[in-house]
Parts: C-alpha cells; sequence; structure tokens
C-alpha cells in the first residue's frame, strides 16, 4: 500500500480577487521511505500541494489518502505523528526559550519515559552539532543552526516522512552542501522525504525522482 | 458601482465624524431599541460603501464565541425579569440578563462595524485625513501600520496553531492545564516575528528617507467638497437631536 495516494486534486484559494485553480486534477502516489523532489516554477502550487498532503488545507475535489486512509479522517496531530513538515522559514516552527527544549517540544506530549525523551534530545543534538547551543534563545540561532534546530525537533519524533517547503532559499554553497549531507542522514534513516524546491541542480542530487507542476497541471510524476 | 462611488468620494475626515458620532452614541445609549436601530443605521452606511451582507457575516463570524460568552456572563451577573434557567435559588439565566447581553453584543456589533466605516477609504487618504486634523503624520503612519499589520497577525497566530499540532500535538485530546500551556507557547513565534517585522520596517523606512525632512508634502491633496460638509452638518445635527430625545425627550 502506497504511502500517500493524491487523486484527481483541485484548489482554490476562496476570496482572492481571481478564483482561478491553484491545482487542477493532481493525481500520483508516493511510497514509504521514498524521496520525492516537487518541482514546479513560482506559483506553479507546490506549497498548496505541500499543504494539502499535509491536510492543512482542504481540496475542493479529489482525494488525498494517508496510509489507505482519508487524511480528511486525521486530526493535525495525528498527522503531525506520522509526517514531519518543516516550514520555509523556521521560525514559525519555534516556540520555547531554548534549543534543548524546542527539540522536547514534542516529544513531552508523547508517552516517552524522562530518560528516554532525554536520549532524543541529546542524540539530535549530538547529530545536528547543537550540543554547544542547547541552552542558547532559539531565535538567536543564525538561519542555518535555525533550520538544523527545525529539522532535529521534527526527526525527534521518528516521523514516517518529512515535508521540505524550500528548505534551500538563503542557502550559500557550503550550507545547501551541508544540508544535502543532513538529507543523507534522514534517508539513512529509512525516513522518506518531499523538498519542495525549484532547485532543480540540488533536488536531483537529493531525490529518486521528481514530479513537476506547471500552472497548477501535473507535468510529471515519475521523473527522475 | 454607483453606491461604492458615493462613500469613496467621501472625505476620510467626514467619515472619521461619522464614526465618532456613531461610536459614542453606542457608548452613551443603554436601550436596546436604540442601539438595534443605531446597529441598522451604520449597516446602511456600510452598505453604501459596497460591503454586502456576505462579507459583513464574514467578518462578525470569528466574534460569534465572545458574542455567546457575553450573553451567558451578563445573563448571570446582571439578573433581572423572569428567571429562564435557575439552580436552586441562584438564577442563571433571566428575561432581563438576556436583554442586558443583547444591549451589549448589540453596542460592540456598532462599534466594530462603525469602524469599519473608514474600510472604505483608501489607507494612504486616511493618513492624510488625520494629518489634516493635525495629528502627527508619524503618529498617522503608525495607525496604518497597524491596520495593516492586523491581517499579517492573524495569519501568523494561525500558522503557529498549525505548526504546533504538526508536532503531534493532539490539542483536542489533551487536559485544558496543557492545552492553555499550548496557546501560551504560541505567543513565541508571533511576538518574535512581530518584533523583527517591526524592526525590518523601521529600517526600511528610514532607508526611504521617513522624518528625514521637517516638512513634508503630498502627492495627493485631501479637499473638503460639498457633498462632505452637507453630510457633516446632517450628521452633526441628527447627532444632537438624538442626544436630547435619548437624555430629555423619554
Amino acid at each position: 500500500m502506497s504511502f500517500w495516494i493524491v487523486k484527481d486534486l483541485e484548489f482554490t484559494y476562496r476570496g482572492r480577487q481571481i478564483n482561478q485553480p491553484v491545482l487542477k486534477g493532481v493525481s500520483f502516489s508516493i511510497e514509504a521511505g521514498e524521496t520525492v523532489a516537487l518541482m514546479g516554477p513560482n506559483g506553479s502550487g507546490k506549497t498548496t500541494l505541500g499543504k494539502l498532503l499535509m491536510g492543512i488545507l482542504e481540496p475542493d475535489c479529489g482525494q488525498v489518502l494517508l496510509e489507505g486512509r482519508d487524511i480528511k479522517n486525521y486530526s493535525l496531530g495525528e498527522i503531525g505523528a506520522r509526517i514531519g513538515y518543516i516550514f520555509q522559514n523556521p521560525e514559525k516552527q519555534i516556540f520555547t526559550s531554548s534549543v534543548r527544549e524546542e527539540i522536547n517540544f514534542g516529544l513531552q506530549y508523547r508517552s516517552f519515559t524522562a530518560e528516554e525523551t532525554n536520549r532524543r534530545v541529546n542524540e539530535m543534538l549530538n547529530c545536528f552539532e547543537l550540543t554547544h547551543r542547547a541552552e542558547a534563545f532559539p531565535f538567536n540561532l543564525s538561519r542555518g543552526e535555525k533550520q538544523r534546530l527545525a529539522l532535529a525537533a521534527v526527526l525527534a519524533l521518528e516521523p514516517g516522512f518529512i515535508i521540505f517547503d524550500e528548505p534551500t532559499t538563503g542557502l550559500d554553497m557550503r550550507r545547501k552542501d551541508n544540508f544535502a549531507v543532513l538529507l543523507e542522514k534522514v534517508k539513512a534513516k529509512g525516513t522518506g522525504y518531499i523538498l519542495i524546491s525549484h532547485d532543480h541542480e540540488f533536488s536531483s542530487i537529493c531525490c529518486d525522482r521528481e514530479i513537476i507542476l506547471k500552472e497548477g497541471n501535473l507535468v510529471c510524476a515519475g521523473c527522475n | 458601482m454607483r453606491r461604492l462611488q458615493l462613500m469613496q468620494r467621501l472625505d476620510p475626515r467626514t467619515k472619521l465624524l461619522l464614526v465618532v458620532l456613531i461610536s459614542t452614541m453606542a457608548i452613551l445609549f443603554t436601550d436596546i431599541l436604540w442601539l438595534a436601530a443605531l446597529f441598522c443605521s451604520t449597516l446602511l452606511f456600510l452598505f453604501l460603501g459596497g460591503m454586502g451582507p456576505s462579507f459583513l457575516a464574514a467578518k462578525m463570524k470569528r466574534f460569534l464565541f465572545l458574542f455567546l460568552a457575553l450573553l451567558v456572563i451578563q445573563s448571570i451577573f446582571s439578573p433581572a425579569g423572569e428567571p429562564l434557567l435557575a439552580v436552586g435559588s441562584l438564577n442563571i439565566i433571566t428575561t432581563g440578563g438576556i436583554v442586558k447581553g443583547l444591549s451589549v453584543i448589540l453596542r460592540m456589533l456598532v462599534i466594530i462595524s462603525s469602524a469599519m466605516i473608514l474600510l472604505t477609504s483608501d489607507s494612504m487618504d486616511l493618513v492624510l485625513g488625520f494629518v489634516h486634523l493635525r495629528i502627527p503624520y508619524e503618529i498617522a503612519f503608525m495607525v496604518l501600520l497597524a491596520m495593516r499589520f492586523l491581517p499579517v497577525l492573524e495569519e501568523e497566530i494561525r500558522d503557529a496553531l498549525v505548526a504546533v499540532q504538526l508536532r503531534g500535538v493532539n490539542i483536542k485530546e489533551i487536559p485544558l492545564g496543557q492545552k492553555i500551556k499550548i496557546y501560551t507557547y504560541i505567543f513565541m513565534p508571533v511576538v518574535v516575528s512581530s518584533l523583527l517585522k517591526a524592526k525590518q520596517t523601521a529600517i526600511a523606512m528610514e532607508a526611504r528617507a521617513f522624518r528625514a525632512y521637517e516638512r513634508r508634502t503630498y502627492l495627493k491633496e485631501l479637499t473638503l467638497q460639498k457633498a462632505d460638509y452637507a453630510l457633516m452638518v446632517v450628521v452633526l445635527l441628527a447627532g444632537i437631536a438624538l442626544f436630547t430625545i435619548y437624555f430629555t425627550g423619554r
């Protein structure tokens, strides 16, 4: 069974002056553990599709099935327990006053023992080279550190899949390389991901296949 | 289109006078029928400004929970008339309490909807209107910025709430104490991002020579038209008449 099945998805943002559909009849499927690049020019509907896959938005027509079940039947919390979502701006997902607390944030609402929680937090701090910043105020971190923190906080929950929304925007070459290394680590753990991007070069290195959108239409769902 | 032009042609100062008068009446009047009439008049002005019932309903929908809460609270703490719901000797909902609750709701509706009359003006015209009323440009511009930031702030609160849930937190299922704690977490990204935006806006404004010169000129000049003077006189006379009837004639 596919992890995600998307059938004839259509979506229009309401309340805008021109009610033009952002997505028109989009269908594809994604397997567990797959690494997929969601590509397309600006305004092609990539982020909207990402939000529909996460259940943040509801489609006008069509269906999104997550592990065989309609995504409408999941709460956002249930989806969040299965899939991690990294916003384009990592500041949108920082809630606490220290790096350590931030990684601990999602874990405290699970039924882990204190020992297990600490183990996971320390593992993530080490993995993402944030140990020396563990007690720092997250908003004082550099952009790269914030991105690593967002990733660490999501990966600590061990989601089955991760969606990255434009993760390379504003990163220089060295930081892009570092991020590619991080993605390799994610893949090595058996976690699949979707990379929403228009950076073709980067995506082709980091992903098994590409889903390409153009003006809301699916151009290709299995390009390599 | 014609009715749209009618309100939009008016000077922002005329609309400001209208809003001040309506909201003052809303605060001073306590009679439910007077408040209902005031609300209907405000709706008429909004309709003339091109804001239809569906637009207003969408704007007011977000206050629904607050209005219901007000109705219950007023009813509990201002009991009067016949009891409709009582626990032992304690009257929970009374007819008089409901009337008082409805009055408070109507008052809020009038104040909110009258402020929306200002939205029928272009935001820069509104700033110019304030400047002509001898309000310093810096303060007028701050009001404009606040108006522009409100929808952004609302969107950020919504995004933060989604982001919290996407961290695997099932808000509906956690106990109330933890739920309150979650809501306090949401303020962190919202406050920080607001402060950062304010800082960036200040830098951008200074980079464009904001307050660099003592005297400011404007591309557009506001002039009061005959229709503005006429409406101002009508509104002031109507206001004086209504206050007189309400406070002396009843």
